[in-house]
């Protein structure tokens, strides 16, 4: 239990903290501004609250497939957010996308864990046990964001700026394909070909699987809808930051 | 904060890894454990006989069978525990394997006794080996998971008290006064930082010696040059007198000669402003008396160019002096840079006011015209030296040199007042304003 508790917690965790850090570094980088991040997290563990309590109903939606088609609908909306940070008027403006991409991305995670810690609260003899998985998945993945984001700010500008924007489409591809998973899963779009099956050389499971998922959201089975998704994701939001702005013209101050 | 927080996820993210990679070899490990306890107690159950073996039900979580191969004949059950069903759970093969019986999920292990084909089938419950293990290698783990803000709050601590000489030296070189270039010193210098400290003090040694020997060049200069410009002034003149037909030239060289005597004056105003200079000469002077001085030094000027002008008195209801506490040359020099500026640039005939007014604990000096005024954007930059509004090509075409208010803004910051730009009282025109400490005031 122990270990369910350590993978699943760590698995969301990392997947927040890592999209938490590089859009953080990337204000700080860009905006020079970290006040909004207070605001958007305390946003975001206030909505996966009111998500997970709410959890029951939302499933019986759309033909008691409710909880794939709004996650799915997070998913999406993180990554429109994204694109409209990619290409945003003027740097000033990209605190609420930033806003608004971690608040969701909080939501979705934090939901995921909150269900998964509320299955426990008849059973008092696990809660040691899920107490201590919860804070070693969580710690590793807070401590594997702040290390991501003093890498990124640690580097010289314009290659920060150039990692921080890969990190950010590869987050957005992650995102899509996850949603579109999600949408499969759910029976609103087909389960299409299966690309590839790398599960025997690296199981998702696994702690350099589940780090790459959180990373590149690597699967070892995906679908051709899924990989069409990541790439389409990933190009488009790349391609806009290349044309919205080399790294050297990335200063929002005006001075 | 870059260090705790590095330091702090580094010490979490291995000690946790190490946790969750500890829990899992600690479950193999307690899984062997277990498993050869299984295989012994199988071996001890070997000497147990059929009819006793029946009565070990009591004990939950181990069960027995006891079972007869014959050569050609099905295997035959002789005894079992009153906890495992009496039919065949597993293959009969030795080693372990796992079954499902009595609602749970058991571990096995068949033995072969070697005497009368008799072989030995012995199941422990895996529920409970799991919960056993589980229990106490997270007991083990706890502790680390517990401690950890402890260690968290000592990183923090340590690293604090590490880098204060460092934010000591950042403190003192961040602290010090205008052209203080003394060397810097720290309470306790380790190791690490004296190399940085000495290049600091050697930097700071090299830079006091360059500014003075610019100072001393300046002023030297300046010095030499006052001779030459006066013979030049002298001979320009002469020229002048002797000839009329080049007047219009002459006077263009003669107004360019004064123009480098005015500025060598000047350099030598700002020489003689310098902190080391005007160390131990403050006296306790009354602004306003010195005002009506320089005005009235200044009138001949004034009244070449017929303006009018007027000093105002505000020293409030209890008649309060407005003393201040000030170099009687330099306090002149800035009142009359200000009068000489409002002059020059204020167009014939027009209106020149200067303010003396005494605030809670301090002195206000206002100076205003009424000629083309200062745009914002070029306030802040009208007290640096050698700067002239829009250039030497000045709309007004007044010569000037481009130190007076940079003079006055030396004078005004080695007498800890402070300056200010604005809109004069009049439709247009500039309003130099600059505050002092009252003498006399708390804390002066």
């Amino acid at each position: 239990m122990l270990l369910t508790t350590v993978v699943l917690v760590l698995r969301e965790m990392l997947e927040a903290a890592l999209i938490v850090s590089v859009l953080l570094a990337w204000s700080v980088l860009h905006v020079r501004s970290r006040r909004w991040i207070g605001a958007a997290l305390a946003a975001g563990i206030a909505g996966a609250a009111v998500y997970a309590v709410n959890a029951a109903t939302v499933s019986e939606w759309f033909d008691y497939v409710g909880m794939e088609v709004v996650n799915a609908a997070m998913q999406f909306a993180v990554c429109a957010v994204l694109l409209a940070l990619a290409a945003r008027p003027t740097a000033r403006a990209a605190t609420w996308p930033m806003l608004i991409a971690v608040a969701l991305a909080v939501v979705r995670e934090g939901f995921e864990i909150l269900l998964y810690l509320s299955g426990f609260i008849a059973d008092r003899g696990a809660w040691s046990t899920v107490a201590l998985g919860s804070a070693l998945g969580a710690g590793i993945g807070i401590s594997a964001g702040a290390l991501l984001f003093y890498l990124v700010v640690g580097l010289p500008r314009a290659r920060a700026l150039r990692l921080a924007q890969v990190l950010i489409a590869l987050f957005a591809g992650n995102m899509a394909a996850q949603g579109v998973l999600l949408l499969i899963q759910a029976d609103w779009i087909p389960g299409g070909v299966q690309v590839w099956n790398t599960g025997d050389v690296l199981a998702e499971d696994s702690v350099l699987g589940q780090l790459l998922y959180a990373l590149v959201g690597y699967e070892a089975t995906p679908s051709i809808w899924q990989v069409t998704a990541y790439v389409a994701m990933f190009c488009l939001l790349f391609g806009l930051f290349l044309r919205r702005s080399t790294p050297a013209d990335g200063d929002g101050s005006g001075r | 904060m870059f260090l705790v927080v590095t330091t702090l996820a580094m010490l979490v993210l291995v000690v946790f890894v190490s946790a969750v990679h500890g829990y899992r070899s600690g479950m193999a490990e307690a899984e062997r454990l277990f498993d050869s306890q299984l295989q012994e107690q199988a071996h001890l159950a070997t000497g147990v006989a059929s009819e006793q073996l029946a009565t070990l039900d009591k004990v939950a979580n181990i069960a027995f069978q006891h079972w007869r191969l014959a050569p050609g004949q099905p295997a035959r059950l002789l005894a079992h525990t009153g906890n495992i069903p009496a039919t065949a759970l597993i293959a009969l093969e030795p080693g372990f394997g796992h079954a499902n019986f009595s609602g749970y999920r058991w571990r096995t292990y068949v033995h072969f006794a070697g005497r009368d084909d008799v072989v030995v089938v012995a199941a422990a419950r895996t529920d409970i080996r799991y919960r056993l293990a589980d229990n106490v290698i997270i007991e083990a783990i706890t502790p680390v998971v517990l401690w950890l803000p402890l260690s968290g709050l000592l990183v923090w601590f340590v690293v604090g008290r590490g880098l204060r000489p460092l934010g000591q030296l950042a403190e003192q070189l961040h602290g010090k006064q205008f052209r203080e270039l003394s060397a810097v010193a720290l309470d306790r210098c380790p190791a690490e930082l004296e190399t940085v400290v000495d290049s600091v003090n050697r930097l700071l040694e090299r830079l006091r010696e360059a500014f003075e020997r610019e100072k001393r060049f300046v002023a030297d200069a300046a010095h030499e040059l006052r001779t030459p410009i006066a013979v030049l002034r002298v001979q320009v003149h002469n020229f002048r007198e002797r000839l009329p037909e080049h007047a219009a030239e002459l006077r263009a060289l003669e107004a360019a000669v004064e123009r480098m005597q005015h500025l060598v004056e000047q350099i030598l105003t700002l020489h003689r402003l310098s902190p080391e200079q005007l160390h131990g000469r403050f006296a306790a002077l009354d602004l306003h008396a010195l005002a009506q001085t320089v005005i009235a030094a200044c009138y001949d000027a004034i009244e070449a160019r017929r303006q009018h002008v007027e000093l105002v008195a505000d020293t409030g209801a209890t008649e309060r002096r407005a003393l201040v506490a000030a170099d009687r040359f330099a306090l002149e020099t800035l009142v009359r840079n200000l009068l000489d500026n409002a002059v020059k640039y204020t167009p014939e005939g027009g209106n020149i006011r200067v303010g003396v007014s005494c605030g809670p604990g301090e002195v206000v000096l206002d100076v205003e015209d009424d000629g083309p005024g200062i745009v914002p954007a070029a306030r802040e930059r009208v007290f640096e030296r050698f700067h002239r509004v829009g250039g030497d090509a000045h709309a007004s075409g007044v010569s000037g040199c481009g130190l007076g208010l940079a003079i006055v803004r030396n004078i005004a910051e080695l007498h800890g007042a402070r300056i200010e730009l604005g809109d004069s009282r009049f439709a247009s025109g500039a309003r130099f304003t600059v505050v002092f400490r009252r003498l006399g005031a708390i804390g002066v």
